[in-house]
């Protein structure tokens, strides 16, 4: 039996992690949710992820700080899929790129499209 | 885009997400209540753009991009106001998204409709000249 790969999903919007959760399910992934960047960052460390969807407006931390915190463990390299508001997308871009996000998607976003990009970034 | 209807695990989400609408479309009304009462303040302006950004980001993944498109546009609206002055102009357009919400909640569509009213071109025009 093939192990599903692990996908850490920080998003507080439970409409949006349900939906995201739901398609990735059926693409074969196990998807877990963390509701606020302190979960997020709780997590880090928790298993092995083949992907980090980030959602930058979080309570408690955002998606920067989590992203800071994610760079900092150095031993771990983790590709990261960053969810960004309509108004703040060129700013995010530049912004996330310098630490090291792989790849951006806006919101709102297509789930077909959201899927796709996840199959691209880990490779399946 | 998604077929809905052809997976009845998927029609749940949605449907789920429509009756979410319901507590949204409670917050726009008390935003304008608390306006209509107390008058214009930041705060106001602040609950309402909340309101107004966070179904903008939501709202056409699940298939309905007029509401994105009214609520992306209040939020432009919104934000303007929130540094600049506010206009008497608020209450009408978030009316206008309490409108769309309203025709979510109650049928589960898109309101195509009020892309041709009046406030919807107001709103547009709005944005528009004030973005420039």
């Amino acid at each position: 039996m093939i192990d599903r790969l692990n996908i850490l999903l920080a998003e507080d919007d439970q409409q949006i992690a349900r939906l995201v959760q739901f398609k990735l399910d059926r693409e074969g992934f196990n998807v877990v949710i963390a509701e606020d960047g302190k979960e997020a960052i709780d997590y880090l460390l928790a298993r092995k992820w083949a992907l980090i969807i980030l959602d930058v407006m979080m309570p408690v931390h955002d998606g920067w700080y989590v992203l800071k915190k994610l760079r900092q463990f150095t031993e771990i390299h983790i590709p990261v899929l960053m969810l960004t508001a309509k108004s703040y997308h060129s700013k995010d871009i530049a912004n996330a790129a310098e630490l090291g996000a792989s790849q951006f998607l806006r919101k709102p976003f297509d789930p077909n499209e959201l899927a796709a990009q996840v199959k691209r970034i880990v490779g399946v | 885009m998604i077929d809905w209807e052809s997976d009845p695990d998927l029609k749940n989400l949605r449907d789920d997400f429509i009756s979410s609408l319901k507590g949204r479309l409670e917050k726009i009304i008390l935003v304008q209540e608390e306006i209509l009462n107390l008058g214009i303040s930041s705060e106001r302006i602040y609950e309402g753009q909340i309101i107004a950004h966070s179904l903008a980001g939501i709202a056409e993944t699940y298939g309905f991009p007029i509401l994105t498109l009214i609520a992306a546009k209040l939020d432009d609206f919104l934000d303007f106001c929130s540094k600049n002055y506010p206009t008497h102009e608020i209450l009408e357009f978030m009316n206008l998204l309490e409108l769309a919400l309203k025709e979510t909640v109650k049928g589960g569509i898109d309101s195509r409709i009020l892309l041709e009213d009046v406030r919807m071109k107001r709103l547009t025009f709005a944005v528009e000249s004030l973005l420039d």
